[in-house]
């Protein structure tokens, strides 16, 4: 399948994906450990980076807003910088360069050392055992850190907020949530659910195109980087192109 | 198993690797392919587990062509083949049980949990390795992961055994193991396909043995 390019693989992933349930018994470890490196092990670095964009918008923003006396319309930048635009593209970014490029690393090696042959002659697909849960634990942990990501930054934001202006806790969420309209969640997921399949397909199917050579690993990587900066970006734009054609913000 | 390899032919790079092979091995007998280095012993024995599909001809077992199978018959045919690598093969992120694991999870989804483990261990004390299931297969040596290998091939009870470079990795001690394991075995009506230069092996087992070079002979030992 590799041999036929990327979306012809790509399609037999996302068969494959589908029909999970099926090799259930051999691929939920791959799936945990996946969800847990991506989504799990990569926590503290996401909430450290959420928090200082949280506490920076309100630093550079807040009073120059206050100067003009629209102070509240720091909550609406809050939600299209952490919730719709910059944090999906930050965490995908920490993803890719993270964990998009352990995934190229660790199939370049299999293939080297002909451990994807000897799932082969065991009959183990490679795609259903390696990528295809892979792939499914790339989203649902991208899924997962955005969470996390909305949720720290504008807790950091609260934070430094307070040291310009006293706001009690509920005070701040109610306005935030007041300005938060159900479509921008929808982008933000489409966002980091779209990105986290193509990183991950990009990542795999770059792994698998290794040859024989350890030396073509980190070429694949570099491949890979640079093919899956290229898809965010293209995701985010469009999806971005998308909210402000729909709601006309 | 009977194994059939009908003019296969096969070319890397445009460079042609074989040409119009022939071979066949019956069950309970042993075919080895010896050659010089380089003369593409690793790419027939790619090509015998069906690994890499042959540019031209077919290998057939049991008289059927294997490019041919339903999905079902293809699942036997992997059930029914332990392939042996010149490497190991093992999956270095899984501990050695994960990796016995492996293919008794695919295609023994009827035994239970307390079946597969005893099978597992009983094959693990026979090459010494049970100490060692619980670690990652990176901690062992060389030889050790040749054992293993050997010993995920053999889990799964096959018809017919494939290896690559056969004991190049281990010890003279375990090597007469090997050996007689293997003679044990094809007493036992396995087939074997065996990819090697070693003398001991080609004495003690081959009942053809393929040479690869320039003619691509076949030869009756």
């Amino acid at each position: 399948m590799i041999a036929y390019g990327f979306l012809p693989f790509s399609a037999y992933v996302i068969s494959d994906f589908i029909f999970f349930h099926r090799n259930r018994s051999i691929s939920v470890d791959v799936l945990v450990r996946q969800v847990r490196f991506t989504g799990v092990e990569a926590l503290g670095l996401v909430v450290l980076i959420a928090m200082l964009i949280g506490a920076l918008i309100i630093v550079q923003g807040y009073p120059l807003l206050a100067a003009i006396g629209q102070g509240n319309w720091i909550y609406d930048i809050l939600i299209s910088t952490i919730v719709r635009d910059l944090g999906p593209f930050i965490v995908c970014f920490i993803v890719l360069a993270r964990s998009g490029t352990a995934i190229t690393t660790e199939l370049g090696n299999m293939v080297v050392s002909k451990e994807i042959d000897a799932l082969v002659a065991m009959g183990v697909s490679p795609i259903s055992y390696l990528v295809a849960p892979r792939v499914l634990g790339m989203v649902i942990s991208l899924i997962l850190l955005m969470s996390y990501f909305v949720a720290c930054g504008i807790f950091g934001g609260y934070l430094v907020s307070n040291a310009f202006q006293s706001i009690p806790v509920s005070t701040f969420f109610a306005k935030l949530v007041s300005e938060l309209h159900w479509f921008d969640i929808v982008i933000m997921l489409l966002k980091v659910a779209l990105s986290g399949l193509f990183i991950s397909l990009i990542a795999s199917y770059h792994g698998l195109t290794v040859n024989r050579a350890i030396t073509e690993v980190p070429q694949r990587n570099i491949k890979a980087v640079g093919r899956g900066l290229i898809s965010i970006c293209l995701i985010h734009v469009s999806l971005t192109l998308l909210y402000v054609i729909i709601t006309g913000r | 198993m009977q194994i059939e390899f009908k003019n296969i032919s096969h070319s890397v790079k445009s460079r042609v690797i074989f040409s119009d092979i022939n071979a066949h091995v019956n069950s309970g007998e042993c075919l080895v392919v010896s050659g010089r280095s380089g003369c593409g012993k690793t790419l027939f024995f790619s090509i015998a587990s069906d690994i890499i599909r042959p540019d031209g001809g077919e290998v057939l077992i049991d008289g059927c062509n294997v490019h041919q199978m339903n999905a079902q018959k293809y699942a036997d045919f992997r059930k029914d083949l332990g392939v042996v690598f010149q490497l190991s093969g093992l999956i270095s992120n899984l501990t050695l049980e994960e990796n016995f694991l492996l293919p008794l999870n695919r295609h023994c989804k009827e035994l239970d949990k307390k079946e597969k483990y005893n099978r597992i261990n009983a094959l693990a004390e026979e090459f010494a390795l049970r100490q060692y299931l619980p670690q990652r297969t990176e901690m062992l040596s060389s030889g050790q992961a040749s054992l293993a290998g050997l010993a995920r091939a053999l889990l799964l009870k096959p018809r017919a055994v494939i290896w690559d470079a056969p004991m190049t990795e281990i010890d003279e001690q375990w090597s007469h193991y090997v050996l007689k394991l293997l003679l044990k075995l094809k007493d036992q009506g396995t087939t074997l396909v065996l990819c090697s230069n070693r003398k001991e092996v080609i004495s003690n087992l081959a009942d053809e043995q393929l040479e690869l070079n320039e003619l691509f002979c076949l030869s009756e030992c």
